[in-house]
């Protein structure tokens, strides 16, 4: 493990980049001649957002969509990390779900979306749905190799100074498989939000996403572009949230790279 | 307390085929005594020991230790030091120390105060809140003494315990770490593939024969313990040495060209 201080250069780097990308929208309004249908113009966008702000709507659009993503990735880190804690218990169970889980993992789950539309309607519930199962199988799959993968030495620790086997699950085994496992969470907590936002623009009544397909769809592009900027900004704020459970405590305020 | 190995032998089995690795062993160790292990690589000294820890059932014969069978690990009668790095990398150096008398269900005061102590004993006081990865490895093991001294087992079984560490950094561990042991009065069986670690530390060095392995010969060593380090330069300890030196190398059958003292790694 290796720590750094975080380096003085890291916040002027981080404006430099904001400004590079804002100068090249500003060329692409200008010189650039791109269409204004496409691309707005930044003033276009801010004045956009302004509006967007001061609308309770865009409160309770951007509540929706938050919710549903917590709630997605709830109840997949909840039942994922069960079912992989249960699959890698025998070897027989790790055989058999760890290749389901990986086709989980990998199999485009889009094309299951319609089914989660027809069982639990364009509304809430489906998103919720959807987004749970798309995050699960990261999750699952992850916690299933972390335990499956505990080192033998210590699991013979814990033999040799009287553990009992509660105390070797609780102590010993999810500890020590807790990096993989937050690496599989981190990747179902972006599944979540990339699904659900996904299928809110695909086939909803509400929230941010379906404002910013039902803004794309009548080519109000500024408006469009609001939406795009608050669906990033909500996503930061998740993936803070994220990372602050992710982080332990002592490790807080520090930048650490850990060698897997 | 006292130990005794009775006729035991071990055969793994593993997909079909067997192999015998320890043949007929009988052994005892009196309370307090200080054993050493050398053999071949492969000759089943990490099987015994795992056998005496209660981890492994022998396929024949018994271990009995004062006057009850060795059917499971207890870590109150022997504790474990492994040789790989073995503490728990997400706890401290405290917490790892109490680690055994936690599984126990010592109180958490209690648990800190004694394991303190043993740090404070190992010369590792200010290192309490640290983590494993910020010690260097003899330190690291220093620890994991601690922790299986913290169970205050009446037999310590260690494997290789320093085999990962440099030539100095063994001798000074060693130093200090024999001098606990023998105010502590703990039994002691010790695996190692260093001669000279087995002399200095032992009062008695077992060599085992190459697979299966058996008790091939048993040298005494008289020196009172704890030895002073200039032990290692006496007359006594050179003509041990070369007396344990043809003994291994006989133990691994005669060949001349193999060098005792770099067994083959598996
Ligand atoms: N779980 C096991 N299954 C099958 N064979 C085993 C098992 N454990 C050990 N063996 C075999 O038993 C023999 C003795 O192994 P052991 O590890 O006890 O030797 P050792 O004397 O400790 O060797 P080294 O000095 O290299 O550590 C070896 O041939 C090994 O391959
Ligand atoms: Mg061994």
């Amino acid at each position: 493990m290796k720590e750094h201080k975080t380096s003085p250069l890291v916040w002027p780097l981080r404006a430099l980049g904001l400004g590079a990308l804002i100068g090249v929208w500003a060329f692409g309004n200008g010189p650039g001649g791109i269409s204004p249908l496409v691309l707005p113009t930044i003033p276009r966008v801010l004045e956009a957002l302004g509006e967007a702000l001061s609308q309770f709507s865009t409160y309770e659009a951007a509540a929706i969509t938050f919710g549903e993503i917590l709630a997605a990735f709830i109840i997949a880190s909840v039942f994922g990390l069960a079912a992989g804690f249960w699959a890698a218990r025998t070897p027989l169970r790790l055989q058999v779900f760890q290749s389901i889980f990986v086709w989980g993992y990998l199999a485009p789950l889009i094309l299951f979306y319609p089914i989660f539309i027809l069982s639990f309607g364009t509304g809430v519930g489906s998103k919720i749905g959807y987004g749970a199962v798309s995050a699960f199988f990261p999750i699952a799959y992850n916690s299933l190799r972390a335990f499956a993968t505990v080192q033998p030495t210590m699991l013979k620790v814990a033999k040799a100074f009287g553990a009992s086997s509660f105390q070797t699950d609780f102590l010993i085994k999810l500890p020590s498989a807790l990096p993989l496992i937050s690496s599989g969470v981190r990747i179902g907590a972006g599944a979540s939000m990339i699904t659900v936002i996904f299928a809110e623009m695909l086939a909803s009544t509400a929230g941010l996403g379906y404002q910013l397909a039902l803004n794309s769809q009548t080519f109000a592009a500024p408006q469009a572009f609001a939406m795009i900027i608050l669906l990033m900004a909500l996503v930061g704020v998740l993936q803070g949230l994220v990372n602050l459970l992710l982080t332990p405590r002592r490790d807080r305020g520090k930048i650490i790279n850990v060698a897997h | 307390m006292r130990m005794s190995i009775n006729d035991v032998s071990v055969t793994f089995t593993r997909a079909g085929s067997t192999v015998e690795a320890l043949k007929d062993i009988n052994l005892s160790l009196h309370e307090g005594e200080f054993v050493a292990l050398l053999g071949p690589s492969g000759c089943g000294k990490s099987t015994l020991l795992t056998c005496l820890g209660g981890l492994m059932t022998p396929t024949k014969g018994e271990i009995v230790v004062g006057d009850s069978v060795v059917e499971n690990p207890d870590p109150r009668r022997a504790a474990f030091v492994f040789q790989d790095y073995s503490l728990l990398p997400w706890k401290n150096i405290l917490d790892n120390v109490g680690v055994g008398l936690r599984f126990a269900g010592v109180g958490k005061q209690e648990r800190r105060q004694r394991s303190q102590e043993l740090l404070e004993m190992m010369g590792l006081s200010q290192w309490g809140e640290s983590h494993p990865g910020q010690l260097s490895g003899g330190m690291q093991q220093r620890v994991a003494v601690a922790r299986a001294l913290a169970m205050d087992p009446s037999i310590l079984l260690m494997d290789e315990p320093f085999g990962a560490l440099d030539e100095q950094t063994r001798r000074s561990l060693g130093e200090s770490i024999s001098t606990v042991l023998t105010q502590n009065k703990q039994t002691v069986v010790l695996v190692t593939h260093s001669l000279d670690e087995a002399i200095y530390w032992a009062d008695r060095v077992i060599v085992m024969s190459a697979r299966p392995g058996r008790v091939m010969a048993e040298v005494q060593i008289r020196q009172p313990r704890p030895r002073p380090l200039e032990f290692i330069a006496q007359e006594d300890f050179a003509q041990l040495r070369s007396q344990l030196f043809l003994m291994l190398n006989e133990a691994m059958g005669h060949d001349q060209q193999a060098n005792p003292l770099e067994p083959q790694r598996a």
